[in-house]
């Protein structure tokens, strides 16, 4: 199990943030625990980074092999957004035509935005 | 933005807070912002609700892959005979090939990416450019203005909340990033950036398509008709319509395949990636199996071959029947809808009535809840519609 024992993420309450710092600021060597040692020095991100492993108690087991762009990159692919509206043009052919296709399409970009700016703030959370 | 990282460096971190991007996605928002009563309830179902989503969108993924090839081979070879398990067998070799590309050559995905989305990219003009030239080109006013109800529902505005499902679908997936957090250098700063910057490139790219295919269709009846016989893609129709020279077809489809093979290469990233974390959370049937990672190896073995059989067990419906799968994969949109849904639900409730929230590097400020909200009553009717 990858899990630091003594976390348990589902059952945790929410808890105010604004304490003052205390002087539990985790020393390099603490840092570098969470990484798991088959990790390549390379892929083991920023402190920052293991630090956020360590709030939540996982362990660094796979490679920070991705950067902003490659992951942009990525990103895009899952959704495949051009190629996949291809395939799905017949249903929008059939039920409501190309004026829905070129409304409907403006409207849920509209809604979605608001979505993925949310969800981008949840992301760096 | 900057200056916000310093402030970040002295939050404690005995596990009293509890922040920062994990492989875990939206079940762990929930689970951070939710309602303390509700929130382990929510926060499990979130979690599974997502689980099923990215497994029935891969197999989805891999079936139209699967059938668009059976649909060009259609096309190209006169005395083939179609069958349905032709299609299920494409759609598992499909599958097996994104395998590949998350196993033995794991370590290269960033770069197999990056090349794919060059291809996204300059493809889309190696498609739209023979579209513009060779099609006959629709009136505007009625390309924009007519509605139609083909599908025989009581009213067009029924038919069009329907057909809405399209561009929805196009729309849904972009948080994907989030699954990779344990992958990404800097993740707090890079991933909300990738969201957007990959939501913006792609809103520019399918509305492009959008604008082009609603101009290039022609009589959308006879498009309709004529791809039934190319196993139901109208846009195989579409294309042939404008390009006679079969060579010039091939090439434009081979792009659209190869952009969807990519897709389901990622996909299966994202939901192995799901998987392991929700195993790793305790969240599903055998989790201390599924959450092992084997030292050395980049990638959750485990969860990709789980993603693997579950993604062939769902193509072997198709041999029975095709509206059966269809109907399950337009479960797979609503399932991930639902998961934003809920999220940003919790996140507004955190807002409303919870503890401040933690700090952060990519912040909206005082917009912030107006936003949520915002897109909180803009998707609640499109979901009602997608169910």
């Amino acid at each position: 199990m990858a899990r630091v024992p003594g976390t348990q993420l589902v059952t945790k309450e929410a808890s105010p943030v604004h304490s003052p710092p205390r002087d539990t600021e985790p020393t390099n060597a603490r840092l570098d625990d969470v990484v798991d040692m088959a990790v390549p020095e390379r892929y083991r991100g920023t402190a920052q980074d293991k630090r956020d492993m360590l709030v939540h108690g996982n362990k660094q087991e796979l490679r920070r092999n991705f950067k902003l762009l490659t992951m942009t990159g990525f990103a895009s692919m899952v959704v495949c957004a051009w190629e996949g509206l291809l395939p799905l043009f017949n249903y929008v052919l059939l039920d409501g035509g190309t004026a829905l296709m070129f409304w409907g399409f403006i409207g849920v970009a509209m809604s979605m935005s608001f979505v993925y700016i949310s969800i981008a703030e949840l992301a760096s959370m | 933005m900057s200056n916000s990282g310093s402030q970040i460096a002295q939050v404690p971190i005995d596990g009293m807070c509890n922040r920062s991007p994990t492989a875990a996605g939206q079940y762990n928002w929930v689970s951070e912002f939710g309602p303390p009563k509700y929130q382990r309830f929510l926060s499990y179902s979130t979690g599974w609700l997502c689980a099923i989503g990215y497994h029935t969108f891969l197999a989805s993924v891999c079936f139209m892959v699967g059938t668009i090839i059976q649909g060009l081979i259609i096309i190209n070879v006169e005395s083939y005979v179609f069958q349905a398990w032709h299609g299920t067998l494409l759609t598992i070799a499909v599958m097996s090939f994104a395998i590949i590309f998350n196993t033995v050559v794991a370590g290269k995905l960033p770069l197999t990416e990056g090349i794919a989305v060059i291809v996204h990219i300059c493809g889309l003009f190696g498609v739209i450019i023979p579209l513009w030239v060779l099609s006959p080109r629709g009136d505007s006013r009625e390309v924009l203005l007519e509605f139609t109800n083909l599908g025989g529902w009581p009213t067009d505005g029924l038919a069009a909340m329907i057909g809405l499902t399209t561009p929805l679908s196009i729309w849904i997936g972009y948080e994907t990033p989030v699954h990779m957090a344990e992958e990404v250098h800097d993740a707090s700063r890079n991933l909300p950036k990738s969201i957007l910057g990959a939501v913006s490139l792609n809103a520019l790219l399918s509305f492009l398509m959008a604008m082009t295919l609603i101009f290039c269709v022609g009589d959308a009846e006879a498009v309709l008709a004529a791809g039934d016989t190319y196993n139901g893609y109208a846009f195989l129709a579409i294309f042939q319509n404008a390009v006679s020279n079969p060579h010039a077809l091939n090439m434009m489809v081979f792009l659209v395949v190869f952009g969807l093979t990519n897709c389901a290469i990622s996909e299966t990233a994202v939901a192995s990636r799901q998987v392991w974390s929700f195993a790793r959370d305790n969240g599903l049937p055998f989790s201390g199996w599924l959450a092992h990672v084997y030292p050395g190896q980049n990638i959750p073995l485990r969860a990709v071959l789980v993603s693997f059989c579950f993604t062939t067990f769902l193509s072997l419906i198709n041999i029975g029947s095709d509206v059966a799968l269809n109907a399950i994969n337009s479960l797979a949109g609503v399932s991930v809808l639902t998961s934003y849904l809920i999220s940003i639900g919790c996140l507004i409730w955190r807002r409303l009535y919870g503890a401040p929230l933690p700090p952060h590097e990519w912040s909206l400020g005082r917009f912030g809840l107006p936003i949520n909200v915002a897109a909180f009553c803009c998707v609640l009717p499109l979901w009602f519609f997608a169910l």
